[in-house]
């Protein structure tokens, strides 16, 4: 749950800043070392698909406040 | 309400604080039908209609979630009209994060007026968490029922109490730039300004009132070494 509250903050963080949702890098943070413990073992797999994920979310979120 | 000088201020406890500010008899509290209507719906047995009952005692609030609920975040087909509607149409699990939203933001509104643009800020991205939380949930099928939504609510929850206990001193203690690539750079900032900081106000006020207690979940979320910072 912490590392789930911790990706959600940090992408709110980044469009609160008015950066654009593509340029969300969830590989540049600490927090990914927690996160990937809830998913598979094949980090890059994994990595790839919370990024993509993050980045999709992130859109959404902002059309959705829009 | 506290004054400070140039030196940094002493560690307090954030109910020394809360004290200090005489803040003691005003402990922000959410509207007591969704207090009720929340635990209502943390029970596994509830029954839909005790959970509309509860929040229809509170006239105010039930237009607030019908307004909410035919919003475009949440509208799918036709307008409901009823909380009954509202909660076949949502689910009881949604409706109760809306009735908890509806109340949280009730807070907001009991702000002081010189800090309401600061709140609105805050109130943006504590709602955009939340829902980022949900999403990310059922994008990653992380398995959680509910309470990711309540976490991403409250997770800031200390920064609006400063708001209640410190409004004078706000300006300094946050900037609202979002900015938390050193965070711990900015606990110990607050910590300078006020003696405490926005983690342990937060985990001390879910001990103390259950806006915060709806899930259990605040204390884990917020304090300072659960979140790396």
């Amino acid at each position: 749950m912490v590392a789930l509250v911790q990706l959600a903050d940090d992408i709110s963080n980044h469009l609160m800043r008015g950066e654009p949702p593509e340029r969300y890098d969830i590989r540049t943070r600490d927090l990914w070392q927690t996160v990937r413990h809830y998913l598979t073992e094949d980090e890059d797999a994994a990595s790839a698909h919370v990024g993509r994920t993050a980045c999709q979310v992130a859109q959404c979120t902002e059309q959705a406040l829009n | 309400m506290l004054v400070f000088g140039k030196q940094p201020t002493a560690p307090i406890s954030p109910a020394e604080l809360w004290q200090r500010a005489g803040m003691q008899k005003h402990l922000p509290t959410l509207p007591a039908a969704a207090s009720r209507a929340i635990q209502i719906a943390n029970d596994p047995k509830c029954e839909i209609a005790d959970f509309v009952s509860a929040l229809e005692t509170d006239p105010a609030l039930t237009t607030d979630i019908l307004r909410v609920a035919n919003s475009p975040l949440y509208r799918l087909g036709k307008p409901v009209a009823t909380l009954s509607q509202a909660v076949v149409r949502l689910g009881l699990k949604e409706c109760r994060n809306l009735v908890l939203t509806v109340g949280f933001y009730s807070l907001f509104r009991k702000t002081p007026p010189t800090q309401k643009k600061a709140c609105q800020m805050l109130w943006s991205h504590l709602f955009q968490t939340a829902k980022l939380c949900r999403l990310l949930n059922h994008c990653l099928d992380l398995g959680f029922d509910g309470e990711e939504f309540t976490c991403g609510l409250v997770h800031d929850l200390g920064r609006l109490l400063f708001v209640f206990a410190l409004p004078s001193r706000l300006g300094e203690l946050d900037r609202f730039d979002f900015c938390e690539q050193d965070g711990s750079a900015l606990l110990e900032h607050e910590r300078y300004i006020a003696g405490t900081d926005h983690c342990q106000l937060g985990a001390w006020f879910a001990t103390i009132n259950p806006i915060a207690r709806v899930d259990g979940q605040l204390r884990g979320v917020s304090s300072p070494a659960s979140t790396g910072r």
